[in-house]
């Protein structure tokens, strides 16, 4: 049996420190990690404002964090104050700190109430210790883990930090971990800023974290090796040439040569086979530290506008993280400011402020960003995201239908954004991967409380990055959701059942998998770059992988029937939040994507697949989960809130 | 004679190496039971702490209870559990941190290259590690860094 659930909770008003362990059956019930934040979020009932202090933060890792290959992840949840309107959240990031965690004797950090003045959290094998982080206290998340190394006297130490963002409750504050690791969506930088906590350090290394069957682990160890070195990502496919070369995430063919001249390694989380950061260090611009995926936001906006990138997008990932600010907001945000812009929305006393004819320049971002994060004139404005802003300017609606600011706004972006898609998604988070051109994208979209691509790859795994001809994607269509026909060409859906299911089994494998947690670039493995195996990749090695290390007897479906427990569970907090709706931006229903050329969505269709979802979920049909379902999934708190507030009606 | 070669351009400073040693060798995970251990200056430079089963090993010299001894086939550095005390002579000798003492035998361990089958080089999906002939590391491993080095840019 497993020796996770250990629980290190924080009570920073009253400077008091608890641990317990979750009780085994709540362990087998949510496993870790996205599951457990959610199953101690419910349980705590917080109803208050995201920035509070009695909102609480949590720190979860997996009973398979520090072990298995690729679990170095650790998910951070709470309320969020970059949800619009607030709501419960989960983030992650990687790197060691979570294994560190584990190794330092917890697997679960709570933070609740506020620290009367600015503190640092000291975690050391088993000893807690809550300093004064008054010198700490302004300073820049690179800096902070400098000073923090110093003092603590060990080059050991795994460190997360908030920059001034997160201080000046930036709502889309994030949580940095070494040079390039950070919990970025959901604005939890801002929570730890409004708990007066700058830092947390861990070191440890006396705890044993158990393995039931450490041959079969070892045996798991080396198949992910083989399976995962390409990730299934084949020649024709976009950034194969980047993997070929950089072993890095995506990454446009043209981008190459700008990232080759300053890579000095590439590096990644504990215990990764397919690590996919880059080490970028540019001594004239004092710039260094690891870079992936988003974070190479600006080399897009760049190359959107004026068709090439340079070396201030390295500048700008080191700002953003130094000031600890969410480079996926920035990426919504940017865009639509130049537009405005150009509009002429901005007031001219304050259009002043920011050098918007230096744009993409090093001018302009320095200034930006520094002023966003220092909250100063209309960066104050800009610190609260892109949603309310728009709102405070009277522009949400046209915002979120694109009248009259499509043009401009999708002069601003370049190719790779063009797959992406722009502007708003569900809730306010930056929208990555076309609802337009996956119907399976626009499911998630509608029905997630956050943006769900940075937690659910497999499907844009398969469809956009593989790079496979569309008949091998129906092969592993059907291998991993059901059926051939949950895969169509980019834009032509057809809004069909095996979408809807395929939707469903994403979403409940996903919720296993950041519970676990594993990587989400790495797992579930749906397709290898193996072409003797039909590209197909492996579903049942995460539960392998798993009862190696928990003794346990999952099978794939007993995990995902774990997933489908905590995704409603998830739902069910939505609901008794006021949250629950579940809409998408009126432009993915006016307007073909313009780079993609795909066709805007048949809201007839859309909202007819939406009914075939809740049915397939056991929702009715405002989208609630029934009373057989919740009984059925073991949610019986949920069946009684929800009869209190008589959620069901009749 | 085989012998594990390290490279440090491609070490990517995961550390699966070190879980997969506990692992092997204790069925856990943990830096404490590992016979490799990654020292790391942030995430710029890596350096594995290991034992080098050296040729003319001081720790099986300076051992007072001959419990070390060096394997004539393999190479392998063998600690004797039956002799060793626990003196920690051997581990503060060696210049290289190769040697840890087992936190709960209480007797010193280092790396046995599971027996000729090491499994950290197994998982290192990067080729950091690799577990070749003597001869041939010049050929294979460090290829590249001696062209580097003599061909001027």
């Amino acid at each position: 049996m497993t020796d996770f659930g250990v629980v290190l909770d924080i009570d920073l008003s009253e400077e008091k420190v608890k641990t317990y362990r979750l009780p085994d059956d709540v362990i087998m019930k949510f496993l870790g990690g996205e599951g457990i934040a959610s199953y101690i979020y419910w349980n705590s009932k917080i109803l208050c404002s995201a920035l509070s202090p009695e909102n609480i933060l949590i720190f979860a890792t997996g009973p398979l964090t520090g072990i298995a290959p690729g679990a170095g992840r650790t998910v951070v949840a709470g309320k969020s104050p970059q949800s619009y309107p607030e709501a419960f959240t989960v983030s992650n990031f990687g790197g060691e700190w979570g294994t560190e965690l584990r190794y330092a004797g917890f697997d679960i950090l709570i933070l609740r109430g506020k620290a009367e003045e600015p503190v640092y959290i000291w975690i050391h094998d088993g000893v807690v210790e809550i300093s004064r982080a008054k010198h700490l206290w302004g300073l820049g998340s690179f800096k902070t883990r400098e000073k923090l190394v110093q003092e603590l006297n060990d080059e050991e130490v795994k460190i997360i930090t908030i920059g001034p963002a997160g201080e000046k409750l930036v709502r889309y504050a994030s949580i940095i971990h070494r040079s390039g690791h950070a919990a970025g969506q959901g604005g939890f930088g801002a929570v730890m800023g409004a708990k007066n906590v700058k830092a947390i350090a861990v070191r440890g290394v006396k705890r044993e974290l158990k393995v039931y069957d450490p041959q079969a682990l070892l045996t798991e160890a080396e198949k992910v090796k083989t399976l995962v070195r390409h990730l299934g990502i084949v020649a024709p496919s976009p950034v194969y040439k980047a993997y070929e070369e950089l072993s890095t995430a995506p990454l446009t063919e043209d981008l190459i040569p700008l990232v080759k001249k300053y890579m000095k390694r590439n590096t990644g989380c504990h215990g990764c086979p397919k690590p996919c950061h880059v080490y970028i260090e540019i001594p004239e611009m004092d710039v260094k530290g690891e870079m992936a995926c988003v974070q190479f936001f600006f080399c897009w906006l760049q190359q959107g506008y004026r068709g090439y990138a340079d070396e201030v997008c390295f500048l700008a990932k080191h700002l953003a993280d130094d000031l600890g600010l969410n480079v996926y907001e920035l990426l919504q945000l940017i865009p639509f400011l130049m537009t405005l812009y150009t509009k002429g929305h901005i007031p001219k006393e304050t259009a002043t402020e920011i050098p918007f004819e230096k744009y993409p320049e090093k001018e302009f971002i320095e200034i930006l960003l520094n002023k966003i994060a220092m909250r100063e004139g209309l960066g104050n404005l800009l610190a609260e995201g892109t949603w309310r802003y728009a709102e405070k300017l009277g522009l949400l609606q046209q915002y979120l239908s694109l009248d009259d600011i499509e043009e401009t706004l999708a002069s601003f972006w370049g190719p790779v954004a063009g797959y992406g898609g722009y502007g708003p998604g569900a809730r306010g988070y930056c929208n990555h991967y076309d609802p337009r051109d996956y119907i399976v994208s626009a499911l998630l979209w509608a029905t997630s409380h956050r943006d769900p691509w940075s937690s659910s790859h497999e499907y844009v795994a398969v469809a956009h990055w593989s790079g496979l001809e569309f008949e091998k994607q129906r092969k592993i269509a059907k291998y991993a959701w059901g059926s051939e026909e949950a895969v169509h060409p980019p834009g032509s859906p057809s809004y069909n059942e095996a979408e809807a299911r395929a939707t469903i089994v994403i979403q409940n494998r996903t919720c296993v998998k950041n519970s676990l947690i594993l990587c989400d670039w790495l797992y579930p493995i749906v397709i290898s770059s193996d072409a003797s195996r039909d590209f197909i990749g492996d579903l049942e090695l995460m539960a392998r992988i798993t009862n190696a290390i928990m003794g346990t007897k999952y099978s794939e479906q007993d995990l995902l029937l774990i997933g489908e427990r905590i995704f409603n569970l998830e739902r069910a907090i939505l609901i008794r939040e006021g949250v629950a709706n579940i809409t998408l931006p009126e432009h993915l229903f006016k307007y073909p994507q313009r780079f993609t050329g795909s066709p805007p969505l048949n809201r007839e269709n859309f909202n007819r697949l939406l009914m075939t979802y809740f049915e397939l979920r056991g929702w009715n049909s405002k989208g609630i989960p029934k009373r057989e379902k919740l009984f059925q999934l073991d949610l019986i708190d949920v069946v009684k809130f929800f009869d209190e507030k008589e959620v069901l009606g009749e | 004679m085989k012998i594990i070669v390290f490279d440090l351009s491609k070490c990517t400073g995961c550390r699966l190496c070190e879980i997969v040693c506990a692992v092997k060798h204790e069925g856990v995970s943990s830096p404490l039971f590992s016979r490799i251990k990654m020292l790391k200056r942030y995430e710029a430079v890596f350096a594995p702490a290991r034992c080098r089963q050296c040729e003319e090993p001081i720790c099986v010299i300076a051992c007072p209870l001959n419990a070390i001894s060096k394997d004539k086939m393999l190479g392998i550095i063998k600690i004797d559990h039956d002799k060793c005390r626990g003196c920690k002579v051997c581990m503060e000798l060696c210049p290289y941190g190769g040697i840890y003492m087992h936190p709960i035998k209480r007797k010193v361990m280092a790396c046995d290259l599971c027996d000729g089958d090491p499994e950290c080089v197994k998982v290192c999906s990067g080729k950091a590690l690799s577990y070749i002939e003597e001869h041939e590391a010049i050929y294979k491993i460090k290829r590249e860094d001696i062209f580097k080095f003599f061909i001027a840019k």
